[in-house]
């Protein structure tokens, strides 16, 4: 069988606009602003209430060493004994026990570091990239994120437009995540934890210093 | 998929027997079309994103063939592979012979309206090579050997029972009786697949021309991990998926999530750029898109149809859609059904092939209130009536009517006279207000009422109650 090739795919779509064409192709609408929302007054006010309205548990620390606290805590009330970490500058800092040889798909919890929160829905953004592996916040039952309250955003078109000056954009994956895996195939039972974290964990950090 | 939309009025008469079906349709789109309403009002610029995301259908459309070249070249750019299928038979070619290439035995999939157009596992399954739907709806089907019946619920028509013993059935194993232990069996099992797997194929909900970006909208995190576990990933698509950029992308997400289930945002969307990059600990090292045409070109080459390929694939207007909501997904008879279905599938597939879709309508309009696109619904059904009714051509009854009613348009004194005709001739077929037979009608009155006549037209009382 013959292949279609990208010219003649492309000059049947250019055949089919000039045919379809309505009379009036320019539109005297002007061009609306991007689809972006006044800024909330309190991203992190805004940020943890969504979040917990997709089902995320949010915990609010003022520092580094709070974070970890926090962390540790949370791992051992969960009986997490295998964890599996991303490899980022603030996740290095918090310092956790953590074991080297567990891989994400054996693991009780990951851990990540979000690079951007979206407070209109409560979204988690993952830059993949060495470091920031996929299989951390999607393989394990449980999700622990930090997130620096200084990386929120209102929503996704101020999100895309900060993108713009990071040199780690466009990543070979972004992920938005916004609560626990979830499905309601079945009678519409809400039911968490189908294929990828059952429980979503944000320690959103609203420290002063740098580490 | 077995096409029988050639089957409506028997396959709705089947559905509404089914009271089972009746009720899991009746809760499920009612619950969804009460959480889109909610969405909404809870959501001051949704009513300007709307228009803003129509604006960008259109636009993109007007110059389609610009911005596929534009995404085939990024996507290039970022180490993907596009390939161009001019129909279904040559989309099955190229994801067989990527498979054939890479001695692939099992591929896993996500939920894609696209890869079933394209009967994708029928051609996959012949080959050898074993497809594993993962969403948990779409398994649930498949190892039913059933069809989706809901674009966002494919599975809604089932219980929770049933689903039970097929569970036990199927994968041998104690049987389950509630949710969460139901789905954590399908984890566990779904897992292995994903692990074993050489094969990723999903759809594409957004493809970004400028960055050469396929956008990917699920809640399970099924469509994750098909795009990470496997070496290879093969995202189909519809040409008319692609949108200009990341800015156009964000007003379809605040828009799309809202539409279909009332949340704010998916639990997951997943931006894929190319393959995995140097140094990754994950993901597929190789990306492949397949653009498909299948039959839009056609669609884009009409100036009325070409507004059915705004649509984003929400649902939103089946669950409001009063024919929907009692016929199923099934009667349709193939792959997109309610009211956007309607419409496309003729088109798909054939006029004749398809031809009593577009009549499955009551034109209430509902649909078009809560596109998020805006798409004219009810004005598009008809137009594809009536390209349904050149190709039938209307009995010598119904023509004689509508010449008939055309020359009374035209002339005021000959349809006040008209009108007073039909009261008197209509007097030996009334019960009860309502014709119930009646010659000429009865392709009508079979199957729905008709208010008879009123006694005093409206005319006459306009000049009573204004004299």
């Amino acid at each position: 069988m013959a292949r279609t090739e990208r010219a003649a795919f492309l000059a049947k779509v250019r055949d089919a606009v000039a045919a379809g064409a309505r009379g009036d192709p320019t539109d005297g609408r002007p061009q609306e602003s991007a689809g972006s929302s006044p800024a909330p007054r309190d991203l992190a006010e805004t940020f943890t209430r969504e979040a917990q309205a997709a089902d995320c548990e949010v915990l609010r620390v003022a520092s580094i060493r709070e974070a970890r606290d926090a962390i540790q805590a949370l791992l051992d009330e969960l009986g997490a004994s295998r964890v599996v970490r991303g490899d980022t500058e603030l996740l290095r800092a918090l310092d956790l026990a953590t074991d080297e040889a567990v891989v994400a798909a054996e693991a009780d919890a990951g851990l990540t570091e979000a690079d951007f929160g979206i407070a209109e829905s409560g979204t988690l953004a993952l830059l993949h990239r060495p470091g920031q592996a996929r299989g951390i916040s999607l393989l394990p039952l449980v999700h622990v994120a930090i997130l620096r309250a200084s990386d929120l955003v209102p929503d996704l078109g101020a999100l895309f437009r900060k993108l713009e000056s990071d040199d780690r954009h466009p990543a070979s994956t972004l992920t938005f995540i916004t609560g626990p895996s979830r499905t309601g195939d079945i009678e519409f039972v809400l039911t968490k934890g189908i294929h990828g974290p059952g429980e979503v964990h944000i320690v959103l950090l609203e420290d002063r210093e740098s580490p | 998929m077995e096409l029988s939309a050639n089957r409506f009025a028997a396959n709705a008469r089947e559905a509404l027997a089914d009271g089972e079906l009746q009720r899991a349709l009746g809760g499920a789109t009612q619950r969804l079309s009460l959480a889109r309403h909610d969405a909404f009002a809870d959501f001051p610029e949704g009513e300007a994103l709307r228009t803003r995301a129509r604006e960008i259908k259109r636009r993109t459309l007007d110059r389609l063939d610009g911005y596929l070249e534009e995404l085939a070249t990024s996507v290039e750019a970022r180490g993907g592979t596009v390939h161009w299928a001019s129909d279904a038979a040559e989309a099955r070619e190229i994801v067989l012979g990527l498979a054939r290439e890479r001695g692939a035995r099992v591929a896993v999939k996500s939920k894609s309206m696209t890869t079933e157009e394209i009967a994708l596992n029928e051609a996959l399954a012949a080959a050898g090579i074993e497809p594993v739907e993962t969403d948990l709806g779409e398994y649930i089907l498949q190892i039913a050997e059933e069809s989706p019946s809901h674009i966002i619920a494919p599975a809604i028509h089932k219980t929770k029972d049933q689903i039970s013993d097929l569970f036990a059935e199927k994968h041998g194993t104690a049987r389950r009786e509630r949710h969460e232990e139901i789905t954590r069996e399908a984890r566990g099992v779904l897992r292995r697949r994903f692990l074993e797997a050489d094969l990723g194929i999903t759809g594409v909900n957004f493809a970004v021309a400028e960055t050469g970006s396929i956008a990917i909208v699920e809640n399970e995190g099924n469509a994750r991990l098909s795009t990470s576990l496997p070496r290879c990933h093969i995202a189909v698509m519809g040409m008319e998926k692609v949108i200009p950029d990341l800015d156009s992308l964000a007003v379809f997400l605040r828009i799309l999530a809202r539409s279909a289930t009332g949340q704010k945002m998916s639990s997951y969307v997943s931006l894929i750029t190319g393959p995995r990059r140097e140094g990754e600990e994950d993901g597929p090292a190789e990306l492949h898109l397949v653009i498909l045409d299948n039959g839009r070109s056609a669609i884009l080459a009409d100036p009325v149809l070409r507004e059915s390929l705004y649509c984003i694939r929400c649902g939103a207007c089946l669950n409001v859609c009063p024919v929907y909501k009692h016929a199923g997904g099934h009667a349709y008879g193939w792959v997109y059904p309610g009211p956007i279905g309607a419409v496309v599938t003729p088109s798909l597939v054939g006029h004749a092939r398809a031809a009593p879709l577009p009549f499955a309508s009551s034109l209430c309009g509902a649909c078009r209130e809560v596109c998020p696109v805006r798409i004219d619904l009810p004005h598009l059904l008809l137009a594809q009536r009536e390209k349904v009714l050149a190709l039938t051509r209307a009995k010598p009854g119904e023509r004689a009517l509508v010449s008939a009613f055309a020359l009374a348009m035209r002339f005021p004194a000959l349809y006040r006279m008209a009108s007073r005709l039909a009261r008197w001739l209509s007097i030996p077929f009334a019960r009860e207000g309502q014709l119930r037979r009646a010659p000429l009608l009865s392709a009508w009155t079979r199957t729905r009422d008709l208010p008879a006549p009123a006694r005093e037209t409206f005319r006459q009382r306009w000049r009573r109650s204004r004299g």
